[in-house]
């Protein structure tokens, strides 16, 4: 403990004695894993496996319109369109369909403009969200005035979020809250939505149109080709016995991680992030390492003075390192700590939250990516920030040193 | 105990070469107190620095307690430094963050399997024999040139060196200052140490056992 405080204290002085460098440090690594931590979260988001892409390369999507083989619309698809499609469809487990509109709701006696999803029962079970308060519908709720809420919305308007039981008015009738599932990313859900409700109770307003997006989840063991295959057979044997269409098009039939990856750019998503990161992290260690180098020159003579002691050049190199480890630590704890106040600012000023819905960037932070990201990156830029300056100071001779180095 | 053969040193730059050292043949025995003195520039220091491994020759050998230490690697020239030889410099080098008892431990941060509360005992030994003990908590800052000094020599001496090797210790002290430097040195030097000292001063260098004169980078008898 004495030589850990020996080793130690001067490390301390001298951050203490130089605070503005100490400081730019700390913040722009802030700053720089602020950046990091929601880059590589969202990038997450829209590769990885969270809610509501837990089953996604194995839930296929439909389109809401059949075209022909030339892509003209030719047929809006309804439930009732989809539940004939799916008679012909082998091998799947469960499939949902359900309908988005925009819609003025009353809450706590005041109207608000929320968008509602109408759903049918097997909705949760595709997407599997995770309930933290009440349930999915029943068979029962499904023919009741019954409404489940995002962990936000119900934040929102009700103290501690506890929303089982209120009552919500739109489009003339009264619903009961009876479920409130954890926010998820607005990302991952390809939308603001905030309030789901029976597809019994739509009334097809605004829109006027019965279309429904439509998702087809398979079994685990089952490939992506034949999934595609039991898909597209019964979208073109649908095509051609209900609308008389020879040829459809299946061109809008894929899994959601093919969606979420053309939606999202692709490879060229992971490439662009690479880029990023490598820039974002590229220009705070420049500057950083100039700053270290400047920092170390200064102590040149306290190096000097260890390595006429007995210090070896990997433990001068250590202790100069060290510092720079300090800072480096102490700036990505405050990054990742800075995350959620900054996502939250996000969401709160980038129009994210619109008339719509009650939606949020990142619902929470994945350890597991920060210890096999952001970590490894976090001593990446250590070693480069901290380890370059540190060699080229020891790399002088004790005696040059212990002169003060070359100024 | 120390040995330098044929030591050559020679400083290059860009537009000049400039020999520190010419052929530089001496035996340090053990238990003696040698004076290095000549005019500046001469070469005195880099001497003293070669034999203490902090700075490499251009040619020749050094030998420290018949191993050839110019060949070693880092590591192990740093063992060497750390358990063979004590350093005193003329402007002390002590860490300002660091109180006067953490100064005199910092060598032994760098000996394997020292133990720290011995080594705080024998630094409390080292200072009351230089009559620092009612300073202990002092920072260099609040402490005069001479007590700086004593501060590295208990610093020198915690490590328990062979040699210690003293560049000009009462080069920036008073001649009173000095002078009680120089008794703790020559008390040292009668307890066993073997201490070699660059010095300017004529009558310092005449309480010593031996004087060496260095003129241009060669030795003069």
């Amino acid at each position: 403990m004495g030589k850990l405080r020996i080793y130690f204290k001067p490390i301390w002085y001298n951050i203490m004695h130089h605070k503005a460098y100490a400081g730019f440090c700390v913040f722009g690594t802030m700053l720089t894993f602020v950046f990091i931590t929601i880059l590589l979260q969202v990038t997450n988001v829209i590769v990885g496996n969270s809610v509501t892409n837990v089953a996604k390369e194995r839930t296929v999507s439909l389109p809401e319109v059949l075209r022909n083989e030339f892509d003209i619309p030719v047929k809006g698809l309804n439930s009732s369109d989809i539940r004939t499609l799916m008679n012909n469809a082998k091998g799947y487990e469960c499939y949902t369909c359900y309908q988005y509109q925009a819609t003025s709701v009353k809450v706590n006696g005041r109207n608000y403009d929320y968008g509602v999803l109408f759903i049918d029962k097997a909705y949760w079970d595709v997407f599997q969200f995770e309930f933290i308060q009440g349930h999915s519908f029943t068979d029962g709720e499904m023919q009741m005035p019954c409404m489940i809420v995002s962990e936000r919305w119900a934040k929102k308007f009700f103290r501690e979020g506890k929303a089982i039981g209120q009552e919500i008015q739109f489009q003339g009738e009264t619903y009961k809250i009876t479920g409130v599932v954890a926010d998820v990313s607005f990302i991952a859900q390809g939308g603001a939505i905030s309030l789901w409700v029976p597809e019994k109770f739509n009334k097809y307003i605004p829109t006027g149109n019965d279309y429904v997006s439509s998702y087809v989840l398979y079994p685990e063991k089952m490939s992506v080709d034949a999934m595609m295959k039991s898909i597209t057979d019964a979208f073109q044997l649908y095509g051609k016995v209900y609308c008389n269409v020879e040829r459809s098009s299946v061109k809008a039939i894929c899994t959601v991680e093919q969606m979420m990856l053309r939606r999202y750019g692709g490879d060229l998503l992971l490439t662009g992030v690479g880029a990023i990161l490598v820039i974002l992290l590229l220009i705070p260690i420049l500057n950083i390492i100039l700053l270290s180098m400047a920092n170390a020159s200064l102590r040149n003579s306290e190096i000097g003075l260890q390595r006429a002691l007995g210090a070896t050049q990997k433990e001068a190199f250590m202790f100069i390192l060290m510092e720079n480890l300090l800072l480096v630590v102490l700036g990505t704890l405050g990054g990742i700590l800075l995350t959620f106040p900054i996502c939250g600012w996000i969401d709160k000023w980038g129009s994210l939250n619109n008339s719509v819905g009650e939606v949020t960037l990142l619902p929470e932070l994945d350890w597991t990516l920060f210890f096999i990201s952001a970590l490894p990156l976090m001593l990446l830029f250590s070693l480069l920030s901290g380890g370059i300056p540190a060699w080229l100071a020891i790399k002088h001779s004790i005696m040059e040193m212990l002169k003060g180095g070359e100024k | 105990m120390i040995t330098l053969e044929n030591i050559n040193k020679t400083f290059y730059t860009k537009e000049v070469e400039t020999r520190a050292l010419e052929n530089i043949n001496l035996t340090v025995e053990k238990g003696e107190f040698v004076a290095i003195m000549g005019p500046s520039g001469c070469g005195k220091s880099t001497m003293l620095n070669i034999m203490g491994l902090l700075d490499k020759p251009t040619d020749g050998w050094v030998i420290i307690d018949d191993v050839r230490a110019d060949l070693l690697y880092d590591k192990d020239m740093a063992r060497i430094r750390n358990q063979k030889l004590g350093f005193i410099f003329q402007s002390f080098h002590l860490i300002p963050s660091l109180n006067v008892l953490d100064n005199v431990l910092l060598p032994m941060l760098y000996r394997r399997g020292s133990s720290h509360s011995e080594n705080k005992k024998r630094a409390l030994e080292i200072l009351e024999k230089v009559g620092l003990t009612h300073r202990l908590k002092h920072f260099p800052s609040q402490l005069s040139g001479g007590q700086c000094q004593r501060v590295a020599i208990a610093r020198a001496l915690i490590g328990e060196p062979k040699v210690i090797l003293a560049d000009e210790p009462t080069g920036n002290l008073d001649s009173k200052m000095g002078a009680e430097i120089m008794d703790i040195l020559i008390r040292l030097n009668r307890e066993g140490t073997t201490i070699v000292m660059v010095t300017h001063d004529e009558k310092l260098a005449q309480e010593t056992g031996r004087i060496l004169r260095l003129f241009d980078g060669k030795l003069v008898l």
